[in-house]
């Protein structure tokens, strides 16, 4: 994540006028909070209608704003509860939406069977990521999203999404879980070809 | 979980874990540069207003000052036109002044007046300062009061002729003059200054001698020898009545 000391910093200069202090926060969120939003809705018209709802909530909250925490947890707030009432619109309860684990292992796991070579390709790795990510229940997608987009701490994202920190811990094991599960790094048992196929050229051992 | 997750979860909080790798492949997704336009249009559109809003709001404040301040001069102008006249004519049903004459000319005029007047009057010679705010009233009795005070000190000091009592305000020429009185007047004096001690500092009399009788002592000084002394007087006369010799010596003037 680039410097976030900062983004409260730019949120106060936007609020007094300066739009390129909004120009530069954006260009620094931008990519985090889509994908956080790909990630959650796994559609792009709602994606881009969410993304757009967001920063019209920070412009309009622009003279409220006050830099207490990072701009980041300020931000994913108002993105975890766009995405809230986005379901809730939708009539889907997100913690509605969790897929089988293990159909998602078995297909993964088939399809490892099947081409082994072409694991090596990054863009399949990646592919094959994005798909057990889908298929993570949302809550702990959504933890496991934001520790990777965002570079909140656990404690922060527990903060945002409205629960404690053990609980967005233990959201976190589990997704950890069942996407070594699902990716077959479980069953690698310590090597982890998952960088050599993610086109890293080398090959760790992950313990 | 077991105690493996744990570890596993301790390796993928530190950053190290190959997971958070993979996932970096993915960072790629971007919002469309329509989206971007749109949104930074927006951002830009939303500040439109807000300078606005706060011209109107800072220049809300020095407007408002600068009407209050307005009020408050006019007010205070007018009150100052239409009262002070009425003062000054209460004042001068006390003591009227010639507005016309020069301060010296106003002197000279006492003086004048201080000849006429008869010895067993000195209060004649007495000008009355115009008060400033006191009522007619209190001026009344403090006038009586002076004129019994000088009568009184008249027929112990029947030497005195007079003194002429010049107020700052109303003869700034006499106001100029730092040292009006002889050691030895001062205390024929200290009735009349008695009662410009109570008054403000600035309104505090400073007494000068009829100019007449000032010439006439500078005269006697001359004749006396003491050129020195004389020129000296002379001096203090000049500063405290400028222009009233060359007045007096025109004929033109009279």
């Amino acid at each position: 994540m680039p410097a976030q000391d900062d983004d409260g910093a730019l949120m106060l200069r936007y609020a007094q006028g300066d739009a390129r202090a909004f120009t530069r926060l954006y260009e620094r969120h931008k990519g985090a909070l889509f994908r956080y939003l790909l990630r959650q809705t796994r559609n792009q018209a709602a994606t881009e209608d969410l993304f757009q709802e967001v920063w019209s909530r920070v412009i309009a909250s622009r003279e409220r704003y006050q830099s207490l925490a990072k701009f980041s947890t300020f931000l994913f707030a108002i993105a975890h509860n766009c995405f809230i009432d986005h379901c809730r619109r939708a009539g889907t309860a997100p913690t509605a939406r969790a897929d089988s684990l293990d159909d998602a292992g078995e297909a993964l796991a088939d399809s490892e069977h099947r081409s082994p070579e072409r694991q090596a390709e990054s863009a399949q790795m990646a592919s094959r990521l994005r798909a057990a990510l889908e298929r993570l229940p949302v809550e702990q997608r959504e933890v496991f999203v934001l520790y990777e987009e965002t570079g909140l701490s656990l404690e922060e994202i527990g903060e945002l999404t409205g629960v404690g920190t053990e609980t967005a811990k233990s959201r976190l094991r589990y997704a950890l879980a069942k996407l070594r599960q699902s990716l077959g790094d479980a069953r690698a048992t310590g090597t982890v070809t998952v960088l050599h196929h993610a086109g890293r050229g080398e090959s760790r051992s992950a313990k | 979980m077991n105690v493996t997750d744990d570890r596993e979860l301790e390796r993928y909080l530190k950053r190290q874990d190959a997971l958070s790798r993979a996932y970096a492949e993915l960072k790629a997704e971007r919002p469309s540069p329509v989206l971007d336009q749109a949104i930074l249009k927006q951002a830009h559109d939303a500040l439109r207003d807000l300078p606005r809003a706060r011209r109107m709001h800072f220049r809300g404040w020095p407007a408002l000052a600068a009407i209050a301040a307005t009020v408050v001069l006019s007010f205070a102008l007018v009150m100052r036109v239409v009262l002070e006249p009425e003062m000054q004519r209460d004042h001068g049903q006390v003591a009227p002044a010639p507005a016309a004459q020069s301060p010296g000319d106003a002197a000279a005029s006492k003086a004048v007046a201080d000849q006429n007047a008869s010895p067993a009057e000195p209060s004649a010679a007495i000008a009355t300062p115009p008060m400033p705010a006191p009522a007619p009233s209190s001026i009344e009795e403090r006038r009586s009061k002076i004129e019994a005070e000088i009568r009184a000190t008249a027929i112990q000091a029947p030497a005195v002729t007079g003194s002429v009592t010049a107020v700052e305000s109303d003869v700034p020429a006499a106001a100029r003059a730092e040292e009006t009185l002889e050691p030895s007047r001062a205390d024929e004096a200290a009735p009349f200054s008695a009662p410009a001690a109570a008054e403000p500092p600035a309104k505090k009399k400073q007494q000068v001698k009829a100019p007449r009788e000032w010439l006439q002592e500078i005269e006697r000084l001359r004749a006396a020898g003491e050129i020195e002394a004389a020129d000296r007087e002379l001096e203090r006369f000049r500063q405290a009545y400028p222009g009233y010799l060359e007045q007096q010596a025109s004929p033109a003037a009279r």
